[in-house]
């Protein structure tokens, strides 16, 4: 069965396309990626899937109801963790989820046993009786995570969830999202990183302008972009560069300062990597190492759309 | 709906710095302004019972009322210490203009009624003349009956009957409201207004913080999400103003009359349309940012002059001034309290909760509305198959 069916799903606001047009296939089980920008429609195709927003057109079925006529049946197998913290802040961890149980109609013994199980999974057991105000920032994303878990969604949406996160708190997240996935549920997993989407999705729908620009596994994307190649150039001083000048080279697609490293992406096809080191050492920077750079998502949403994921 | 009811009556609990000020803010503003003030409200005391105080009235076709009329007027002939003066005026005009200018108390005898027309600064006077024409009239309606059953001794009460009203409805002159009694009232009544925020706060927080999403999801509809919470923020700020009510009563010896129902009954309407109005604003408008500020800053402090809750303002201002003081909730609040407890005259009283209950009405009305045209927007939709 199909997790997620979307046909021709338009949302626009007064003169603003926010989502148009989308087409969208996930089935169960899967890890499903929604890479883009942020203003990208991820957030709006969520809540249109949610049955939050009504869509302006186009159907959204989810695991096989269609939200237009059931959309309570539809809601009721969704777990959302939207990209806010959507907790009470002065209640405990232990309170909070009880409280989301409570709404998804759970009591007594199924209720406590299910708060157990959410703190337990996402590392908060130890946390239950202290309020949400005095968490961490990793410790509040955890905290949205069992909130969204009490009542054992077979469907799991996640609206960036690792957005200003430490790193503990981030490895954290995206074992507890493997897990579930373990589990059999299916997670939709929105992100702006693509490190995360590489490493966590099984399949990856990229979206710019409201569009689904493209979609396939990590791999199937690369080999989108197979004709590039992305070359990393360590430099005493970077910031002394011109990268205009670079950019005018014949087969440079893009040019970008990474920390100490220029990230030079060029077509497969032109050989120009000695006028590459030429325009460098021109410009008296000492180079300190040299490396062709494996091909990422990055790299795909750049050759894509003309820009980076964090513009 | 019970977890919503439960999660935001914990909310506010839990927000102890707002709770603690809702409740001994009004304490504090009582024994303040209270203070401050009582040597006024004693002269007003002393002025009245020292001074000659006029009562005009107009019988106007009074034959269902002429004998109250009557028997009023033998009654303060026959006190030698009596220091009311009664005179009677040729028109309704004449007589609003004294109460207005003089501040003096017009009775007006018409048909089976009698309106009395006071000024609220004259409140102790008003109380009096409330307590003496109860009392005749509870005493005629007695005879009446005793008159069915034992015509003799009801003219021996008849007998009796103008040489001891005085004396009895002296006790009320003793009880009219201190300055301690009036803010008592005034200043609770003042702090319910800030209740709004509740409602108007949280809704705004639950939208920015996606909670509502979340709940929303869970598949409650929106004309129940909005119900549970007023019926939350109106748990909760009934009993944060009965604990500063039990206080108020407690430490400060207030008088809120022998009936001790009659305090928390006309508080009810108050809160049903502070909260409803906290609800039915963030419900409708989505932008509501200046809102609170415009209702805190404008809104509040107006109503709350015009109810009185700063300074006490009169009972008649005049027709436009009477249409404008009457918009304000504690401006009801205030008076059916007051004319309760000072003159057991329950008509405003039994007026304002029938406003709270046509308020009530109104507001699950406009929430089911909202809730509806939220849950049905998708039949608007076309759809692609």
């Amino acid at each position: 069965m199909k997790a997620v069916e979307i046909r021709g799903l338009v949302k626009k606001y007064d003169d603003t396309l926010a989502v148009n047009n989308i087409n969208l296939n996930i089935e169960e089980g899967e890890i499903y990626g929604l890479l883009g920008p942020n203003g990208a429609g991820k957030s709006t195709t969520i809540s249109l899937i949610c049955s939050l927003l009504h869509p302006t057109s186009g159907t959204i079925k989810v695991l096989g109801e269609d939200i237009r006529k059931n959309a309570l049946e539809a809601k009721r197998k969704i777990g959302l963790v939207p990209q806010v913290i959507s907790v009470y802040t002065d209640f405990t961890a232990y309170e909070n989820i009880r409280f989301f149980g409570e709404l998804y109609g759970l009591r007594g013994s199924e209720l406590k046993e299910s708060i157990e199980e959410a703190l337990e999974f996402t590392g908060l057991l130890e946390y239950r009786n202290k309020k949400a105000k005095e968490f961490s920032g990793g410790m509040l994303r955890r905290l949205n995570i069992a909130c969204a878990i009490i009542h054992h969604p077979r469907l799991l949406i996640m609206d960036e969830p690792t957005v200003g996160v430490d790193p503990q708190s981030r490895n954290h997240i995206l074992q507890a999202v493997k897990n579930l996935n373990k589990q059999g549920v299916t997670v939709i997993y929105s992100t702006h990183y693509m490190e995360e989407a590489e490493h966590l999705c099984s399949k990856i729908a990229i979206i710019d302008k409201g569009n689904i620009i493209v979609e396939g596994t990590k791999e199937e994307l690369i080999d989108m972009v197979s004709d590039k190649r992305s070359l990393k150039i360590g430099l005493e001083d970077v910031y002394k560069i011109n990268i205009d000048s670079l950019k005018n080279i014949e087969g440079v697609i893009d040019v970008s300062i990474n920390e100490n490293s220029l990230v030079i992406t060029s077509s497969k096809e032109v050989n120009n990597l000695d006028k590459v080191i030429k325009k460098v050492t021109e410009q008296n920077v000492k180079i300190t190492n040299l490396d062709f750079k494996e091909i990422t998502l990055e790299t795909v949403f750049l050759s894509l759309t003309g820009k980076k994921l964090r513009d | 709906m019970i977890p919503i009811i439960k999660a935001t009556i914990l909310e506010c609990i839990r927000d102890r710095k707002n709770l603690l000020f809702m409740i001994f803010f009004p304490i504090f503003l009582v024994i303040l302004i209270g203070s401050v003030l009582t040597s006024i409200f004693e002269q007003e005391n002393d002025k009245f019972t020292t001074e000659e105080t006029y009562i005009y009235y107009l019988a106007e076709d009074s034959s269902k009322t002429k004998e109250i009329l009557e028997i009023f007027i033998d009654a303060l002939e026959s006190e030698e210490t009596s220091n009311l003066i009664l005179k009677e005026v040729e028109s309704l005009e004449e007589g609003k203009t004294k109460v207005q200018v003089n501040k003096e108390i017009l009775l007006h005898f018409k048909d089976d009624t009698i309106n009395v027309y006071s000024n609220d600064e004259e409140l102790i006077k008003s109380s009096y003349i409330y307590g003496l024409l109860n009392g005749i009239s509870n005493r005629l309606n007695s005879i009446m009956e005793v008159y069915k059953i034992n015509p003799e001794k009801a003219s021996e009460i008849i007998s009796k009957i103008s040489n001891n009203y005085i004396e009895e409805e002296e006790i009320a002159v003793n009880e009219s409201p201190s300055s301690m009694n009036y803010y008592g009232v005034a200043e609770i009544g003042l702090m319910i207004f800030f209740f709004i925020n509740y409602p108007l706060e949280r809704i705004r927080n639950q939208r920015k913080s996606s909670l509502k999403d979340r709940i929303f999801l869970s598949g409650l509809s929106t004309t129940k999400y909005y119900l549970s919470l007023f019926m939350g923020f109106f748990i909760f700020s009934f009993t944060s103003v009965m604990v500063t009510y039990i206080l108020a009563k407690l430490l400060l010896n207030i008088n809120y009359g022998s009936n001790p129902i009659i305090f928390p009954l006309a508080v009810i309407p108050f809160l049903i349309l502070v909260n409803g109005i906290g609800i039915i604003i963030p419900a409708i408008f989505k932008e509501e940012e200046t809102t609170g500020t415009i209702i805190n800053n404008v809104i509040t402090p107006i109503l709350t002059f015009l109810g009185g809750g700063y300074v006490a303002l009169g009972e008649d201002l005049g027709g436009l001034l009477n249409i404008i003081t009457n918009i304000s909730p504690l401006r009801w609040f205030n008076r059916s309290i007051f004319r309760y407890v000072y003159s057991g005259d329950s008509s405003i009283l039994k007026l304002w909760l029938t406003i709270g209950v046509v308020a009530l009405i109104a507001f699950v009305l406009v929430i089911y509305i909202i809730g509806k045209r939220s849950d049905k927007l998708y039949e608007k939709y076309p759809s692609i198959n």
